[in-house]
């Protein structure tokens, strides 16, 4: 049947209006045409201008972890409680370690003017052979070490140029593995105050103090974070001393290798270890001297190597009385309840991670 | 023929939507500053769809070769070679709700990352920019400011 001369209108209406009303066929929108761009160089704000603050990253800065996770591989090494009840025990052979490392960081509020995240963290380490039935406070330790933790970053800039960071963290770190939590709790805090100074694009500097468990114990140390990348954008350094330190490589944005040290430690509450003994709490405090080499899978998703040699600093032993911590000056006479000398394993680490934005 | 009228109506009804929303959603139209000051975007129309692209840059040359910045750090060696200025960084923004652009990417020639993102306009001359990666949850906002030439 054909078209009436009324619907040829209609259809001519139709075809006008879709022209209309349809999107035009999206062209390469990548890079737009050319134009006058000098017509841009003298500009004003419309309204009120804005407010500049410096943000908490340097240029190529190494990416930060949103999720985390990763698993840790320790060598053999020798165990030995050299102060104990007076009977100094045999060495112990480990024949190796292991652990799993979970960490998440959930940004709460991340805007020009403040930036606030929230933490957990989950770390263990198993030892194999973790039964070891002539020694109470060895059987104790060895039977695994965990550490769990909340914690929260707030970052506040000032203006273009200064900031100030505030970092605490909360953790539960004995002798249980997850998922079973100990019953009587002896958290650890630990919190870090600093002031700083963003000179460019590619340096900050920031000064303050800290309240820590990296040595092992408690203590109160000044610290200083500095991060930089030389002008090429082919080297960096990366340090919050005297915590860590490491120099970078970028290879490019999704390659970057480092190397360096981190000062791990904590304060364990062991249960079970020495029956009618006051808590027992052991010191732990390791050098980690390594190489670490981070590569971007696809997108966010990254990869991090790690090896290197794990150095014991300190793993030692104290009685609390309850949970409760004290703090040993440089001065105190206070005894360890046991010392211990182990030696120093190579470890590696693998790990896989959501980076941020 | 009542099929055809119904057709008819119903494409008249969606147009006029459309340029009913117009006004609201061009007003992302124009030239915005980020809040680091480093760069100017002026957003254009392509279809139904808003882009932007880099007009300005505070320092519009490498140092390492001291020629125009290109976008070095793309993720598709192909592309390295694009001059950053005409760059567009946001790309396919369609609007949604009241003073919301959506469906978008924003671009970072600093690493070369890109992001999904949500447009805000706070007032008339002023935009919330979020980027973000999978959810809203994990990503960052940034002020820009709308900017007029001088005469």
């Amino acid at each position: 049947m054909e078209a009436t001369g009324t619907q040829k209108i209609m259809l001519l209406v139709l075809l006008m209006a879709a022209t209309t009303v349809l999107p035009a066929q999206t062209p390469d929108t990548t890079a737009a045409p050319e134009e006058d761009y000098s017509a841009y160089d003298a500009v004003t704000f419309a309204g009120e201008g804005t407010k500049r603050y410096c943000g908490p990253k340097i240029l190529d800065l190494s990416p930060q972890k949103l999720i985390t996770v990763g698993y840790e591989y320790h060598s053999q090494h020798q165990y030995q409680v050299t102060a104990y009840d007076t009977y100094t025990p045999p060495p112990h052979t480990i024949n190796h370690a292991r652990g799993l490392r979970v960490a998440a960081n959930v940004p709460i509020v991340s805007k020009n003017s403040l930036t606030i995240q929230l933490s957990f963290n989950y770390t263990n380490t198993i030892y194999s052979p973790s039964i070891v039935k002539h020694h109470p406070l060895l059987a104790a330790t060895l039977q695994g070490l965990s550490s769990t933790g909340l914690g929260t970053t707030v970052f506040k800039p000032w203006d273009e140029r200064h900031f100030a960071l505030l970092q605490a963290t909360i953790e539960e770190n004995g002798n249980y593995m997850a998922p079973s939590f100990p019953q009587n709790l002896a958290p650890r805090t630990s919190a870090a105050l600093l002031y700083g100074w963003k000179y460019h694009d590619r340096k900050m500097l920031a000064l303050g103090l800290s309240r820590t468990y990296r040595g092992g114990q408690l203590a109160y140390v000044p610290v200083l974070l500095y991060n930089y990348t030389a002008p090429g954008r082919q080297w960096g350094l990366e340090a919050l001393l005297p915590a860590r330190m490491h120099l970078r490589k970028t290879f490019n944005a999704r390659h970057l290798l480092l190397a360096g040290y981190e000062l791990e430690g904590q304060t364990y509450t062991l249960t079970n270890a020495v029956p009618n003994t006051p808590t027992i709490a052991l010191r732990r405090s390791e050098l980690r001297m390594r190489l670490h080499y981070e590569q971007s899978l696809s997108g966010f998703i990254w990869l991090t190597l790690q090896a290197g040699l794990r150095y014991n600093v300190k793993f030692d032993y104290d009685t609390l009385s309850g949970s409760a911590d004290f703090y040993r000056t440089g001065s105190s006479k206070q005894p360890y309840y046991a010392t211990s000398r182990v030696t120093h394993p190579f470890y590696f680490q693998v790990g896989f991670h959501l980076v941020s934005p | 023929m009542i099929k055809l009228i119904f057709t008819t109506l119903l494409l008249i009804a969606a147009a006029a939507t459309t340029l009913a929303q117009a006004p609201d959603a061009d007003a992302l139209l124009g030239v915005w500053e980020p809040s680091n000051g480093k760069a100017r975007v002026k957003v254009e129309k392509l279809g139904n769809k808003y882009f932007g692209k880099i007009v300005w840059l505070k320092e519009p040359l490498d140092a390492a070769t001291n020629l125009p910045k290109v976008d070095k750090n793309n993720p598709d060696e192909a592309l390295r070679s694009t001059p950053l200025k005409g760059f567009r960084l946001l790309k396919d923004f369609e609007y949604t709700t009241t003073n919301t652009w959506e469906e978008g990417t924003i671009y970072d020639p600093e690493n070369g990352n890109t992001y999904k993102c949500i447009i805000k306009m706070k007032d008339e001359n002023t935009l919330d920019i979020r980027g973000y990666i999978g959810i809203s949850t994990f990503g960052r906002t940034d002020i820009w400011k709308r900017l007029v030439l001088k005469k």
